[in-house]
Formats: C-alpha cells, structure tokens, sequence
C-alpha cells in the first residue's frame, strides 16, 4: 500500500489508493463507486460477446485493498450491479465467495441509479442498504449534489460520491495521454473514480480550483493545476 | 455463337444512339462491349470523363437485346433483374441514375431503373423486396444488407451482371473487402454472373481485376480494357516570383492567394483542392477578404459540412453559377462538373495518381485538356510536383494494395449471410476462399470466426449465456428479430470519429466537427468553421449551439486524418529527380526555380543520389540533432524516428525527441547522438523489425486507436452518428473498454491481434519501412556536419510537432508534463 496518497479534503484525511478506492482512517472505512458487477453477464445476454473474469477482476482488486488495510466498514457508493439481469450464476458463486471472505466487516451500498429493481438479489449478501450514509459530518452518497456549487461554502458538509465515473486527458502542447480515471475534488465534493473493470469513464472539465488526481501505472498521480486553466488550448 | 444479324442490331442501335449525340463509340468502348457479350468479366481503366460508364453499361444492355431482340419493343413488361450497378458513394446514386437512364430511355427499353441506398424510402426499398427493378443501383453498404433479406436471394439468381463503380476507391479498403464476400455471394448464387470493374488508372490494374473477380476466376477470361488515352492534361505551377522570400519550409499560408485570384479570372469555374479542412476554411476567408464582390460566387466545400450545403455547392458546380469551390478530398470522386475548367491544387498532392484524378476533375468533356495549377506551400513542395510530373509522363502511377483477411468484416458477413437464409460452414467457406482477401484463410481462423459468430469466443468457458448463431440441422442460422434489425442497422466498414452538431442557436445545422475540436473551446470562443466565423454558446448534448461573431478567430477546428503520406511510387520518382539535381541536371521550371536552394544544399552538405542516404548532423541551440533523409513519406518516417531512437538508446544512456516530414526526420538530444557507432551496430538492420519498432512505439496506444474500427466492423460496438439513437444505455460500451477487457480475460481473441497488424501494415507500413532499410543497407551513407541547417533540415528543424520517445512509462510522462504544464502556467 505503499503507493497510496495521502489528502486533506474538507478537514478531513483520506487515503487515495492506485485501485480506485478511497480509504478514511480515522474511521477504518474503505469506499469505493460504481462496481458494476455482473455487466459482463448483461452484455452477453444480448449476445454482446464480453468474456467472463470482469467481476472477478474487480473484486480482486477490492480484496487487495481490504488485505492491507483495517478496515471496519466498507461502503459501495451506489451501482453495485450493473442490471437486473447481471446476477448470472458465475457471477453470484464470485459475489458469495467474496463475502464469505471479508465476514468480519460491516457493508453498506448508498443505493444508485443501477440498484433499482435488485433489492431481490441485494438481499442474498450482508449488505446494509441506505439512500445516504452519514459519518463524522461527511456525506456519503452514489449521486454528486445537483447544483455544483462555484464557490467552496465553508458551512457545507463535504460530500463523497460516485456516479460521474471521472476520468481525465492531459494534454501539453502536442503530447497527450490517453483519458485516466480519476479522483475528483471540486466544491467540497470529492468524487471517486468507477472500480468496475468495463465501465468506461467520463471525461470530466475542472474547474482551476479543482484537484484532480489520476491512476495510472499502480499511481495516484496529483494533477490538479495550481495555476489559471488546467486545460492546455490548441 | 449467335447469328451476325442480331449482333449487328444491337450494334446499330448503339450507333444510332451515338449519333444522335453527335458522337461515335470509342474503341475502347466497342471493345468492351464485345468481351461483354462474349461472356466476359473484366476491368475497363480510363482518365475521368472519357466514357467509362457507357463503356461498362451498354454491355448488359446490348446483351439483352442480343437476346430479347423480337420483343424489346413490343412488350409492356418489365424484365426481372438483369444488373446491378454498384457505386461507392451514395450521393453519387442520384447522378448515376441519370446517365445510366439516359440510353435506356433513348433506346426505349422497357427496363426499370431504380436505386437502392441508405437514402432511399422505405416504401421504395419494401417494394423492391417483392419485385426487383431490372437495373439497380446501389452501394456496398445497401448491398450487403439486400443480402440479409433471405426473400431476394430467388430473384437475384436471375442477375446477369454486376459492374462496379471507381473500383478504385474501394479496393484497399474494409469496403473493398466487403464488396468482394457480397460479390462471392453472387457469384454463388448466379454461378454465369459476368463482373466488371471500373477503375481510374491504377499501378497495379492486374491484381485489381483478380481482387474484383475473386480467386478462383479463370484469368485468360479476364478482359482489361484500357481507355481513352488521349485526354490532355496541362499541369502548371505558380511559381512565386521571388524565390528568395520563399520559405524553405512551413506554410507560406495565403500569400498566393492573390496569383491564385488572378488565375482563376481566367476561369469559367474552378475546383481549389486543399490537403485539409481547416486549410479550406483559411482560403476561403482569404479569398473572400481579397475579393469581397466574389461573395455568394465562391463557396466551400469538404465532408464536415451538412449534407443540404454540400448539395447547394454541388449544384452550383454543375450549373456554372459558382466561380470557384475551396474543397479537400470530398470533390475527389464522382459528379461530373461539366463547367470546371480549372483544377488548383494547393499544397503538396502526396500521390500521382491522386493529382491526375484532380486534374481530370476539369476539362470532363470529350477531348477537352484538363487544367491543374499547382500551388506549393513551401519551396520544396516544387520538386515533388516535377516528381509527378515525370512519373506522369512515364505512366508511373501508384497501386492499391488489397487487404489480407480482415477478421472483423468477415465476422459481419458470416453474420449476414445467417441472417440470410442461413449457411453450412464447409460450403461458406468455399465460397469466403474464393474471394482475393480470404483465399488464404486458415482453418483455425475460420473455427474461431465460427466460434465468435456462435459461442462469443474461442474460450468454452469464456462466454456463457452468449449465444448469437443458432444451428438448426446443420445449418447456421440467426432468428432473433431484435437481433436481426440490430445488425442490419450496423452493417457496413465506415468508422467515423466521434462528431458533434455545430447548429445556430436560431436554428439551422451548419455541419459536424470533432468532438476533439469542440470540447476544447470555451463559450465565447469564436472559431471559424463552414466558411463563417461563429461564436461558441455552449454545447448541449451532442449539439455545439453556435451564432455568428464578428473579429478574429481565436481557433479553426482541426480534424483527424489529414495527414496522407507522401505515396511510395511518387517518393521513388522524387529520388529520381533529387539524384538529377545532385548531377547538376535541373529539368523543367520547378526545379530551375530551386537552383539557388540546390546550391546552398550542396555547398553545405550534398545533394544525396538515390541509393545514398545522407545525414546531417548539427548542434544548434536546442541541442544535437540528426538528420536522416530516406524521402520514404510520413508514415515510414515516423516508423524509422521510433525505430532509431529506440535502437540508439538500447545502447547508451540518451534521451531523444524525433520529428518527421515527408522527406526525412530528425532526432535530438542534449547530449551528442552516436550515430556512427550506431551504424556500425546494425542501427539500419532488418532484423528484429517487427519487434523492435513495436516495443518502440506505444503500440498498445496505437492498436487500441485502431481497434475501434475493428469493434464497429465486428459488431461490438454500434456507430453512433450525431443525432442519432444510441444503443440502451445499459449496453454502452467503448472500442477501449473491450480492447482491454480481451487483453485480460480473452487474450486469444483474434481481433486483438488484427488489431496489432494493422497498425504494422496501415499506420507504420512496416512493409514500406521493410524495403527502405533493405535499400539503406546495400547503399551508402554520408554523414556530413554542414556549418548551418541545410535547405533539406530546414522543415524538420522548425517543426514544432515534436515527439518523444516514451522509454519513459506512463506515470513518468504524466509527471513531466505536468510539471511543463506548471511551467508554462508560471511564465504567463
């Protein structure tokens, strides 16, 4: 865990880890958004040919963090499974597995867009189910706040989420790099990279006071521009 | 043998049709016509405008009356479907059936015409399905897609032949490639089906006649006629006056304009060819700033722009009404423009082949001279128009190489064809052999076509609950509707990139742009696009809300692909012509206008013949560079940079930026650049090519690029067009998330590997890149450190398109540049 990056967000210390999650000591709480598990399943049910081993793989790199890590509570940021039909039997026999594993600790899901319609299938595992989870005055939650607020309220409570799938491309004069998922930090809201592997991103336009960092090659790599526009103009 | 009686009638009618035009046949087009109804297939070849349509369609049409002689005039009933008339463009369908109606109506055939495209109606297309008319035009695309409609595959046995159109255009390309399985498919079910092609000149005609006719067509029936070969072609330069003030290198930009205004005075109307889409918009704004009454008289033209104002340019060509039209490529093809008689290529035309297409785009009626002048952008650009020259006069045109077994296109038609009634696999693949692009497929890639089209992948375990192909007693069969209507909505080979609306607020669409292009502008940006320069208002969905701006733009949109490289057979005859003036041999006005430049080249440094390869090397402020110029052409040049780069640092510690250009490149380091050791270290060798230049470039990046044309073809991935619906939100997934989702789960899947040949054979032309090592090899080399960049160096010095070499990883490159980018941000 040695690559993981320490951050000050709203008063509050995280760790960001080079897998996509987002660990909080002070809590022992591990979250990580939008898993998307058994989408796989959902795109070869309309004979999309996607191959099996995408949940497995994101569940591999959750139990990664989760063996170095204390964790007491461990909170999915909404979109656990990407449909209603995703839950195919491979899929579930990785899911069971999984919990079986990490019995000890406490799961909660802050219910997103792709959760409706599963509570069936949710109810198969431990897992608490909630719209919004409290902790120590930071919101958690699957969605980001309607209103992206401009300026940085001091009086609000900062917000972790999911939903946006972040990703970004540096770019500098005529080198590029391909778009990296990221975590970002805007308006006191910190917004965590997808885990699921096959989930694509969205490339996302920070705003300068923004932070911004991304993943690539097992890093957390701050980005964020300390000065004028972050995007470099042709 | 048919009696000379009914021969001659047919004959005569033609004659009479001639005639009546004020005209006769040519003899290419008796020619053609004879071997037609002989029984033949074959190509014809000719310039543009010299007959090449009649000389293909009277054939089918002279066969029939061959044969229905007693009733052509008295019957009142349609003849089934006798032709099909295949175009690759569906905008030319509308012209096509105009001069494909023409003789039909002249002589009073009772044969219907009609088109069949993505533009058709539907009720047109549902009443085809019932009845076909007797002559059909349609494209690849429209084509492949009849071929799902298991109710014609009866009425197309009665098929007695198929031309296809600028066969040229396709051949080379995944369309190509589609064409010939649908051809096959024809040939099967009408096994007497007689094919032509008909082609612009190509290098290799022969090879493009068995692509057409498939594998197993028996080549003494092969007929290739060659057409009329007198058509006049003047090509001219506009030369600057003063050579001094001319750039060596880079883009002299508008300056010309005012030469190029005085020239098209001299016009009725007139085609002003450009490389790019943002250079049409730069000339055309000049064009219009120097000459304001031209207003309205001049417009623009290229593939970015709405259909309707294509159309209006394009009619305002064909009436005369417009003066001049800035366009790129997107003129290249087609539509006769009868009132053109200037053709102004400006910029480099990178192939033979290529500018004489556009010269022929003037002058298209019988025996007028087609007219190109030529504009060059930078000094240099001159010796590659004496290059065509000469390779003109010596008939050296360039070739279209066939692809080798595309797996993604193969995968749709097997689809396809189990769409359309269903196949055995050991007949479909007889017949899949007997196309050029898959004689040589293996039986391995064939299972695995099959297990992709059934099973998902190779992989038993891989792909449960995936099940696509169903096999009912044997046969190969796709029932599902949804299914169906998907594919048949996804078939085809053209990618294009990722676009979005550019509309006015008040409404009305001006065309698409890269999304690319779009997402970096602000609102409030202004930005010249559609020959109007626009203010960014913000951009909605897929839409950029524009309105018009007054000033200066502060952007003009780049789009993708417009870097065509320089093509081999025209960099061979450019060696030529450099080797000439290393003689001291200047031929011709172009290279005479060079003799200053020729001069200071020499008396620097030399003058490389063509089988010596000259490198400089020079220490200027920015570092140690090394010129090398093998005038091999971009793409092979940008291989060669990585290449080299690659195999210097394998050796000592360095870090090296490269740049390329057509003629040569460049490498640079802070430190000096063994070069001679590296040479004598095999730094030119052929061995380990492949693999070393894959492991120099980022050719994970590069197949991933290239994989998203791969996942459309193969039906991973549903094109989505601007405006139009997208797939379930559930089923959204991108070109890269399955690229890397089979480099982790899938490895085996032959696509992937596809995907890497590609970039080999496509982006790199490893092939090229193969011959010109070989070249270097057995030649000599010079190094030479001359006092000042040479006239040669000069381009690839100030080029600021500067790339590294990433020996760095990625987590490397991200912290350099963002700490550049920091760097920029604090000097503001």
């Amino acid at each position: 865990m040695n690559e993981a990056l320490m951050v000050e967000c709203g008063g509050q210390s995280f760790q960001l880890l080079p897998q996509g999650g987002l660990y909080w000591p002070s809590q022992l709480a591990l979250l990580v958004a939008d898993t998307h598990f058994g989408k796989e399943a959902t795109f070869r049910r309309q004979n999309i040919p996607v191959p099996a081993g995408v949940t497995q793989g994101t569940l591999a790199a959750i139990s990664s963090m989760l063996q170095h890590l204390p964790v007491r509570r461990f909170i999915f940021l909404g979109d656990l499974f990407h449909a209603s039909n995703s839950g195919s039997p491979e899929v579930r026999r990785s899911i069971d597995a999984f919990f079986q594993r990490w019995s000890e600790v406490e799961f909660w899901l802050t219910l997103g867009n792709h959760d409706r319609g599963i509570s069936r299938l949710l109810r198969t595992w431990p897992i608490h189910c909630v719209e919004q989870k409290d902790i120590d005055g930071v919101e958690l939650g699957h969605y980001p706040r309607e209103e992206h607020s401009q300026s940085a309220d001091e009086e609000m409570p900062l917000r972790v989420c999911g939903h946006l799938h972040p990703a970004y491309r540096l770019s500098h004069r005529v080198e590029g790099v391909q778009k990296l998922a990221c975590f970002w930090y805007s308006g006191r809201q910190l917004v965590l990279p997808a885990i699921g592997q096959f989930t694509g991103t969205q490339r996302i336009q920070p705003r300068a006071q923004d932070r911004v960092w991304v993943l690539a090659d097992g890093q957390v790599i701050d980005v964020s521009s300390r000065r004028s526009s972050s995007t470099s103009r042709l | 043998m048919q009696t000379s009686a009914k021969l001659e009638s047919a004959s005569q009618l033609v004659d009479r049709y001639f005639a009546a035009l004020g005209s006769k046949p040519y003899r290419f087009q008796r020619s053609a016509w004879r071997a037609f109804r002989n029984g033949h297939s074959g190509l014809i070849h000719s310039a543009t405008g010299t007959g090449k349509t009649l000389a293909a369609w009277l054939g089918p049409i002279m066969q029939w009356l061959d044969e229905n002689r007693d009733e052509v005039r008295t019957t009142s009933q349609t003849p089934p479907i006798q032709a099909l008339w295949i175009t690759p463009l569906r905008a030319l369908a509308g012209d096509t059936e105009k001069s494909l109606r023409h003789p039909i109506e002249a002589l009073k055939l009772p044969w219907k015409l009609e088109s069949r495209t993505g533009d058709s109606s539907s009720s047109l297309k549902a009443r085809q399905l019932k009845r076909l008319p007797t002559a059909l035009i349609t494209t690849p695309e429209s084509l492949s897609l009849m071929l799902t409609h298991e109710s014609l595959l009866p009425q197309l046995m009665g098929l007695k032949s198929v031309v296809v159109d600028e066969w040229h255009e396709l051949i080379g390309s995944k369309r190509g490639v589609q064409t010939e399985l649908a051809l096959a498919r024809l040939r099967r079910l009408c096994p007497k089906l007689q094919i032509w092609g008909v082609s612009a000149t190509l290098g290799n005609l022969q090879q493009a006649a068995s692509v057409l006719l498939g594998a197993d067509a028996d080549l003494g029936e092969t007929c290739i006629i060659r057409g009329y070969q007198k058509k006049k072609t003047h090509l001219q330069s506009l030369i600057p006056s003063t050579m001094e003030r001319f750039p060596w290198s880079g883009h002299i930009g508008t300056r010309m304009v005012p030469q190029v205004l005085q020239l098209l005075n001299s016009a009725n109307s007139a085609l002003v060819f450009a490389n790019t889409r943002s250079q049409t918009e730069i000339w055309y704004q000049e064009m219009l700033k120097q000459h304001p009454d031209w207003a309205g008289r001049i417009a623009l033209h290229h593939g970015s722009l709405d259909s309707k104002v294509r159309k209006w340019v394009e009619d305002g060509l064909r009436t005369g009404r417009l003066r001049a039209v800035v366009c790129t490529s997107s003129l290249d093809l087609g539509v006769d423009f009868t009132a053109v008689d200037l053709v102004i290529q400006v910029g480099s035309p990178k192939g033979i082949a290529r500018l004489l297409q556009r010269a022929g785009r003037s002058g298209h009626q019988r025996d007028a001279i087609s007219r190109l002048a030529f504009v060059p952008t930078n000094a240099i650009e001159l010796i590659e128009l004496a290059a065509a020259q000469t390779a003109i006069q010596e008939g050296f045109l360039e070739s279209r190489v066939p692809l080798e077994k595309p797996l993604d296109v193969l995968a749709q038609h097997v689809l396809t064809v189990a769409i359309g009634g269903g196949f055995e696999p050991d007949s479909l693949l007889k017949e899949i052999r007997s196309t050029f692009a898959y004689q040589s497929l293996t039986d391995r890639e064939w299972k695995w076509i099959l297990d992709f089209v059934q099973r998902g992948g190779s992989s038993l375990a891989a792909y449960p609950e995936f099940r696509k192909v169903e096999i009912i007693d044997g046969s190969y069969r796709i029932s599902d509707r949804r299914m169906i209507r998907n594919h048949r909505m996804n078939i085809g080979t053209i990618v294009s990139d990722a676009a979005m609306r550019v509309k006015y607020v008040s409404g009305g669409v001006l065309g698409t742009a890269e999304e690319n292009f779009l997402s970096k502008l602000n609102a409030g940006d202004k930005f010249v696009f559609a020959g109007r320069l626009l203010q960014l208002i913000r951009i909605h969905d897929d839409t950029a809300l524009v309105r018009r701006a007054t000033g200066k733009p502060d952007a003009v949109p780049r789009w993708m692909g417009g870097r065509m490289p320089l093509s081999s057979e025209l960099s061979q005859v450019l060696r030529r012509k450099i080797e000439e003036a290393s003689d001291g041999s200047l031929l011709g006005r172009e290279m005479n206008a060079l003799q200053g430049l020729f001069e200071i080249q020499r008396r620097w440094s030399r003058i490389p013949r063509a089988d010596q390869l000259l490198i400089e090397r020079i220490k200027t402020r920015s570092g140690y560079q090394v010129f090398l110029f093998p005038f091999e052409g971009r793409l092979v040049h940008e291989g060669l940079a990585a290449l080299f780069a690659y195999r210097i640092a394998q050796r000592c510690q360095i870090t090296l930026s490269m740049a390329c250009n057509d003629y040569g490149l460049v490498l640079q380091s802070a430190k000096p650049i063994p070069i001679e050791s590296a040479i004598e270290q095999g730094l030119f060798s052929v061995c380990e090519l492949e693999a070393d230049i894959l492991a120099s470039l980022n050719a994970t990046e590069m197949a991933k690029r290239q994989f998203r044309q791969i996942a459309r073809v193969a039906g991973l991935i549903q094109q989505g067009f601007p405006g139009q619906r997208k797939p379930a939100r559930q089923l959204q997934a991108s070109s890269n998330m399955f690229y890397d989702v089979f480099t982790n789960y899938d490895p085996e899947n032959l696509l992937l590997a596809q995907s890497t040949r590609e970039v080999l054979d496509q982006q790199l032309e490893i092939e090229r890149t193969f011959e010109a090592l070989s070249r270097i090899e057995s030649g000599q080399i010079f190094v030479e450190d001359p006092p000042k960049v040479t006239p040669l160096a000069f381009p690839l010095m100030v080029d600021k398109l500067r790339e590294r070499l990433s020996s760095e990883s990625l987590a490397e490159r991200i912290r350099r540049m963002q700490a550049e980018l920091e760097k920029a941000a604090q000097t503001l």
